[in-house]
């Protein structure tokens, strides 16, 4: 079955090119968008401000960082107004720009092959009616979330906080798919591809593993919808894989061949990229390059306020609402403080709304403050009772950010 | 071709016209959904996706190499947003694309391409 065409691709790629040398080309993309307006990602030491951009189909407004392949940032003030992410706000990242821009959906196939009794072919509806149907909240982060606030900086996608979403995921276990082919003994990875594929056909395909167990775990997913809607093209429609409490680059999008191994997978996006040091929270000092590595898996405690800007002036002398989201990582928020000097004292916020424990959760405090210039921190503690740590952590990959974050704001006579 | 390129700027609306009826239960993460009430149906879907290959990298010297080369798998702006990087790590990127993404870049573009780069860097960290 063929969904996208390379070579049609491929020719206009280059036609692309081409005309651009003629100048025969509308007005550039980035442009455009910068007419709608920038946000300042408050990343040090590098270039800050990105153009908000309405271009992309199925999705609103979001923040720009790249075209091809689309990367795409949700701006923090749809965390201050949404626990479960809004699909047409929810980020977007891709890895090749070979991305197929229709999907027949009667034609679409879920293949499951490899180390199995017998090689399975899966039509949409065959996973609709043919499954009991699992339903649960959970985030998913990029691995790299908020890079471009990493210091000393790193090379990479320059996020700001917002490559991350929460959503409500609807779909079948994959453990129950896998029975459906039956995996033989001597398993021991399952390796997931999407459709698509890379731009260079010799250009490294992007596939993820799991390890048997955990693909068998019966949490695992394979999801058809998102928020109760089949999921946005550039969040991986018609299929995509949920990982909870792992860091989205297991989530693979367009999730369409499952192929379970008798061996470890050693191909390039488990073996070599997505490499975090074997240390809490993936930290090393930095600047530090060679350490023990291994892939980057569950993800950590993070909390973030998002109902206030660095830099913002606020009245003294009167209450203040603070607002924000926490996760656990890889299991429930147990606790979010707040402190207001800097870490050495903390106040426990309330928290909102218990969505399960893969789910993003509402915190809020109230503090009054006097005239001047201040720090308000927020710490997550999560039902296992790891803390985000208050030394930033860091790593040459820009994986896993994770220590408290602050802002600085000022307390004057006039908000 | 141009066309392609315009009606790629230009945006197809999408065509989801069914969502799942069923009401998610609350503070059940790992239970099993009761059946919607309205069935959930698949729909075909095809949409375009916007486009910049006219999108060139600022005026300098080697600006041609990377206009030529470093176009085709990712915007500028991907370059455009890095930290300002020394030529030893601008050199390792370039060869990154070359040796795991097989991009295909001639060797001897590889000088002009770290070149423009590392210029770059030494303007924005001024």
């Amino acid at each position: 079955m063929t969904l996208f065409n390379p070579t049609l691709s491929r020719r206009n790629l280059l036609s692309g090119v081409a005309l651009s040398g003629l100048g025969m080309v509308t007005q550039p993309l980035w442009a455009q968008t910068g007419a709608q307006g920038m946000v300042d990602l408050h990343l040090p030491g590098k270039p800050s401000k990105r153009p908000l951009t309405k271009a992309f189909p199925q999705k609103g407004e979001m923040i720009l960082q790249r075209v091809r392949p689309p990367l795409l940032e949700t701006p923090m003030q749809v965390f201050d107004q949404h626990i479960l992410t809004p699909n047409d706000q929810f980020y977007v990242r891709w890895h090749w720009a070979n991305i197929p821009e229709s999907v027949d959906a009667k034609a679409f196939r879920l293949t499951v092959r490899g180390h199995v009794e017998r090689k399975v072919e899966l039509r949409l509806d065959d996973l609709l009616h043919g499954f009991e149907r699992i339903e649960y909240v959970a985030v998913n982060q990029c691995s790299g979330n908020s890079r471009g606030l990493f210091s000393p900086s790193v090379a990479g996608a320059e996020w700001g906080h917002g490559a991350m979403g929460n959503a409500r995921w609807t779909g079948v276990r994959l453990r129950d798919v896998l029975d459906r082919a039956g995996v033989k003994a001597g398993a021991v990875d399952v390796r997931f591809g999407g459709l698509d594929e890379a731009l260079v056909s010799e250009g490294p395909k992007f596939l993820k593993s799991l390890a048997i167990d955990h693909a068998r775990d019966g949490e695992v997913m394979i999801a058809y919808a998102m928020n109760g809607e089949p999921l946005p093209l550039l969040n991986g429609y018609p299929l995509r894989l949920i990982v909870p409490g792992w860091y989205s680059t297991y989530w693979v999008k367009m999730l369409s061949d499952i192929e379970v191994l008798p061996q470890k997978d050693d191909n390039f996006w488990m073996a070599k990229a997505y490499q975090v040091p074997k240390t809490p929270f993936g930290h090393v000092p930095p600047g530090t390059a060679d350490f023990p590595k291994e892939p980057i898996s569950r993800m950590v405690p993070r909390s973030l306020i998002t109902n206030l800007a660095e830099g913002q002036v606020v009245k003294a002398g009167a209450p203040l609402a603070i607002s924000g989201i926490a996760m656990g990582g890889d299991c429930g928020v147990a606790k979010v403080e707040i402190s207001t000097d800097g870490g050495a004292t903390w106040q426990t916020a309330a928290l909102g709304e218990d969505l399960g424990p893969y789910s993003l959760r509402r915190f809020t405090h109230r503090i009054t403050m006097p005239a001047g210039r201040f720090t308000l921190a927020c710490r997550c503690t999560n039902t296992k009772g790891v803390s985000q740590p208050l030394t930033m952590n860091w790593n040459p990959g820009g994986y896993m950010r994770a220590g408290v974050e602050t802002l600085t704001l000022v307390a004057g006579e006039k908000a | 071709m141009k066309g392609k390129l315009m009606v790629g700027l230009a945006l197809a609306a999408s065509v989801w016209s069914v969502t799942v009826g069923a009401t998610p239960a609350r503070h059940a993460p790992r239970k099993a959904a009761a059946k919607p009430a309205t069935p959930f149906a698949f729909r075909s879907v095809r949409v375009s996706l916007p486009q910049d290959f006219d999108v060139e990298y600022p005026a300098g010297a080697g600006a041609d190499a990377v206009n030529a080369n470093c176009r085709a798998c990712h915007s500028p702006s991907m370059v455009l947003s890095q930290p300002p990087l020394s030529a030893e790590e601008w050199h390792k990127e370039v060869r990154k694309m070359i040796d795991v993404y097989k991009a295909p870049i001639a060797e001897d573009q590889v000088g002009a391409i770290t070149g423009y780069l590392t210029a770059l860097s030494a303007l924005a960290a001024k």
